[in-house]
């Protein structure tokens, strides 16, 4: 096996043991000084020396991942395959048919089926969206200001119709890619038929209208964050920023 | 029909994306010291929003996180609009957009040297092209809609980014503080939320390793609000229509999930201009070219780049120049002096912001002139009248046992200095008044989350043991809502009070930017406990039981 190879697969494992043995240390404090809560509830779960020596037998790993990425950035390995470019179809298929004058009919019912299945992921995912949406109006799901006990409840309610929808979008994108290539083969046709009867494409005029259009939009939104800033500034929401700021929200960063 | 550059990449260009990114993450973290001392900046330059993710709890940090202020905002949206932190918002993006990830994120900094550890890595596709709009469910669910529910509904700051998911949090915040030997007493408040972030933190660090930029491609919210503006932000890459020969590579060569150059996925982190032939995509702030390849940026040489159609044609190095090729030099060498002179004003701004925020800062030279003692010291002395010190020391020669002649201080086994307060109903509460009684003071603030869902707790145990019981909750003396106002419909009983603009009792009982915190006193007035971080019924129940003696 070549030694590139070698190196990578024990890094890669590495970076993994190095993480779960982290994660696991975190866990068996946790599970451990939680026991140990339940007996004296003025007992602390996490100390300094509970840390220390959970950590004990992870130094080791941690060390020799630190030692072999040294190595690894010194003798400059990396994939060979995160360098090449990627392979993106939607990318070919532009630049493919930016070359053809009047697209084929082929071609067209191509692009038609595209829209469709883009509209439809999309509004399918709009859709798995909406579940998402009812639950976290419904006000019966926040009893109180504790979220920490309705959290698990939020996640498993989120979590599937977002899984849903992204993978909907996901169907909707491989299909789309399949009608890309076919679009592709399509428009090869036509500029090969193009070439032949010595069709020339057009240039692009909308790129001065866009840029204007994208500087007016710019200036107008930039008076409008100033104006919001100062309207902030006097009705007391920029000492809101402050007085957030200045305190260390224990629960924000996780400590508790 | 890939035109890859076949005269190969500049190594200038990204070590220099590199240092602008270094500098920009010593600029967000200019307040140095704090990584010393364990404490946070408290100056006023925490009015303004840092443009990058960075987290505002970091000991470093010098200005507020954009995303933990919107929340913040979203959360008081019944009191007031957050217009501030929106203008703000809107401000970044349309002048920078998503240049601020590509350029200033200390996060994407972190993400981008994690990456630079040598693994396999996994490669943009359909998979994570779909996966990028992961952003925007994470953005609707827990930066809007969990702060704006719990805001309206319970008038309570739920940060529902910062405290479920934000890496940033974990990392520059709880573990930048933790890890400071002076903050041992936060050790005391980690729990399930600590386990699971920390847990979190690492899967994402995994991630990042793995696959570039994880956390900003699939999770990053502050990145799908600047993407909103990324099409006409006034900072960005942009391609020259008329030498673009539509190969391809700019997008093919892109770590992000890009479609277009300059697209809601673009960080515009100029690396497309390495892999461009045509040199056809420069970096610009409106028209004024801020970085281009060489040999690029003049209209002039379009005739010479574009004549032989392919790769090869740009010979600008060769011996005999052409006219556009000389103008081109010029303009290079233009850019590149100009670029010497920003460095060196942004070198002397770093000088600068290093010097203030670590020795000049009034806030910073506060917590120098006075520290622990000091302060505390300051504040007693008007109050109990004696000229009494106040000390931080661990209690040697302390009389634990509470008998008269303790050491005056806050640690456990001493005795709190007497201090008298006006309460918000018009009453006094006067600390030698409370002898004989357990005491229970709470500092905590309106927009500390974990400080309004413990105050229950405090007023059934207050309520349990009427008459043996003193208590008062002081609410910091940064105050954004009014106290009153907001505790006008919460029913509790608990005297409240609200800390003078010297911080008399914080300077007594040692309170520090942490929230929430508690002290309990026994009934000779002796210091029991003394804790950052939020307590739950239980332990309420235990400190009660402690110092009542049962």
């Amino acid at each position: 096996m070549n030694k590139n190879k070698v190196y990578l697969i024990v890094q890669s494992v590495l970076c993994v043991v190095v993480c779960a043995m982290l994660a696991a240390a975190a866990i068996m404090i946790y599970r451990a000084g939680l026991a140990q809560k339940a007996a004296d509830p003025l007992s602390w779960i996490y100390t300094r020396e509970k840390v220390a020596a959970a950590l004990v037998p992870v130094m080791p790993v941690l060390i020799l991942g630190i030692i072999v990425t040294v190595v690894g950035l010194i003798m400059k390995i990396t994939d060979a395959n995160a360098d090449k470019p990627a392979k993106d179809v939607e990318l070919q298929r532009d630049l493919t048919i930016s070359r053809v004058a009047s697209p084929s009919s082929e071609m067209k019912a191509e692009r038609s089926r595209q829209r469709k299945l883009n509209y439809g992921g999309w509004a399918a995912f709009a859709l798995c969206m909406v579940p998402i949406l009812i639950y976290i109006t419904n006000g019966n799901h926040f009893p109180n200001g504790d979220l920490e006990p309705v959290f698990l409840a939020l996640i498993a309610h989120i979590l599937p119709w977002t899984l849903i929808g992204l993978g909907i979008l996901m169907i909707s994108t491989v299909l789309q890619e399949k009608s890309m290539e076919r679009e592709i083969l399509a428009a090869k046709e036509q500029i090969k038929l193009e070439k032949a009867g010595g069709v020339k494409t057009e240039a692009d005029g909308g790129k001065g209208r866009q840029a204007e259009r994208a500087r007016f939009l710019r200036i107008a939104l930039l008076i409008v964050a100033v104006m919001m800033i100062v309207a902030g500034t006097f009705n007391g929401s920029a000492r809101d920023v402050f007085g957030k700021a200045v305190k260390i929200c224990t629960e924000c960063i996780g400590l508790g | 029909m890939d035109n890859t550059n076949a005269i190969g990449r500049k190594p200038l260009r990204p070590s220099t994306r590199k240092l602008i990114q270094l500098y920009s993450a010593l600029l967000h973290n200019a307040h140095l010291k704090g990584f010393i001392d364990g404490e946070i900046y408290q100056g006023s330059a925490k009015y303004a929003c840092a443009p990058g993710f960075n987290c505002y709890s970091c000991p470093g940090a010098v200005a507020a996180c954009p995303l933990g202020a919107l929340q913040n905002a979203l959360a008081s949206s019944g009191h007031r609009a957050g217009w501030y932190v929106m203008g703000i918002l809107l401000l970044f993006g349309v002048t920078a957009g998503r240049t601020i990830c590509g350029w200033l994120c200390p996060l994407g900094l972190i993400q981008e040297l994690l990456n630079k550890i040598p693994t396999y890595k996994i490669k943009k596709s359909r998979i994570t092209r779909v996966l990028t709009w992961l952003r925007y469910v994470i953005l609707v669910v827990f930066v809007l809609a969990i702060p704006l529910w719990y805001g309206l509904a319970h008038d309570i700051p739920v940060p529902g980014f910062c405290k479920y998911i934000c890496p940033a949090g974990t990392f520059e915040g709880a573990i930048g503080l933790l890890s400071n030997p002076a903050n041992t007493s936060l050790f005391g408040m980690l729990g399930i939320l600590f386990t699971r972030k920390f847990t979190i933190m690492l899967i994402i660090g995994l991630a990042c390793i793995f696959c570039y930029r994880s956390f900003c491609r699939f999770i990053c919210p502050l990145g799908a609000i600047y993407g909103l503006f990324n099409k006409f932000c006034l900072v960005g890459v942009r391609v020259d229509q008329s030498r673009c020969n539509s190969c391809g590579a700019c997008v093919r060569n892109c770590g992000m999930d890009v479609r277009h150059v300059g697209d809601h996925e673009c960080i515009h982190c100029a690396k497309c201009m390495d892999v461009c032939a045509q040199k056809a995509i420069s970096l610009k702030a409106g028209n004024v070219v801020l970085m281009a390849s060489e040999g690029a940026g003049s209209l002039k040489a379009d005739n010479e780049v574009k004549a032989p159609a392919g790769v090869g044609s740009i010979k600008a190095g060769n011996a005999v120049k052409s006219p556009a090729a000389a103008f081109n030099d010029k303009a290079y060498g233009s850019r590149k002096k100009g670029g010497r002179i920003a460095w060196g004003i942004a070198l002397l701004v770093l000088c600068a912001a290093l010097v203030w925020f670590n020795f000049l800062d009034p806030a910073v030279r506060a917590e120098t002139g006075s520290g622990v003692s000091g302060q505390a010291g300051a504040g007693v002395s008007n109050q109990a009248g004696t000229g009494t010190e106040v000390s931080g020391q661990a209690g040697t020669g302390v009389d634990a046992t509470g008998q008269a002649g303790a050491t005056i201080g806050f640690e456990p086994g001493m005795e709190l200095a007497d201090f008298t307060m006006e309460c918000l109903d018009g009453s006094e509460f006067h600390l030698a008044d409370t002898r004989g009684k357990v005491v229970f003071i709470n500092l905590w603030a309106t927009y500390c989350t974990p400080c309004v869902q413990e105050l229950p707790h405090f007023d059934a145990l207050y309520q349990q043991h009427e008459g043996d019981i003193a208590m008062l909750a002081v609410h910091s003396s940064i105050v954004t809502d009014d106290p009153a106002e907001f505790l006008a419909d919460k029913g509790w009983t608990i005297p409240f009070a609200v800390d003078t603009e010297d911080d008399m009792l914080w300077s007594i009982v040692d309170g520090s930017s942490t929230l929430p915190q508690t002290i309990v006193l026994d009934r000779n007035g002796v210091v029991i406990y003394n804790q950052k971080g939020s307590v739950t019924p239980e332990v309420l129940a235990a400190l009660y039981e402690q110092a009542a003696g049962e």
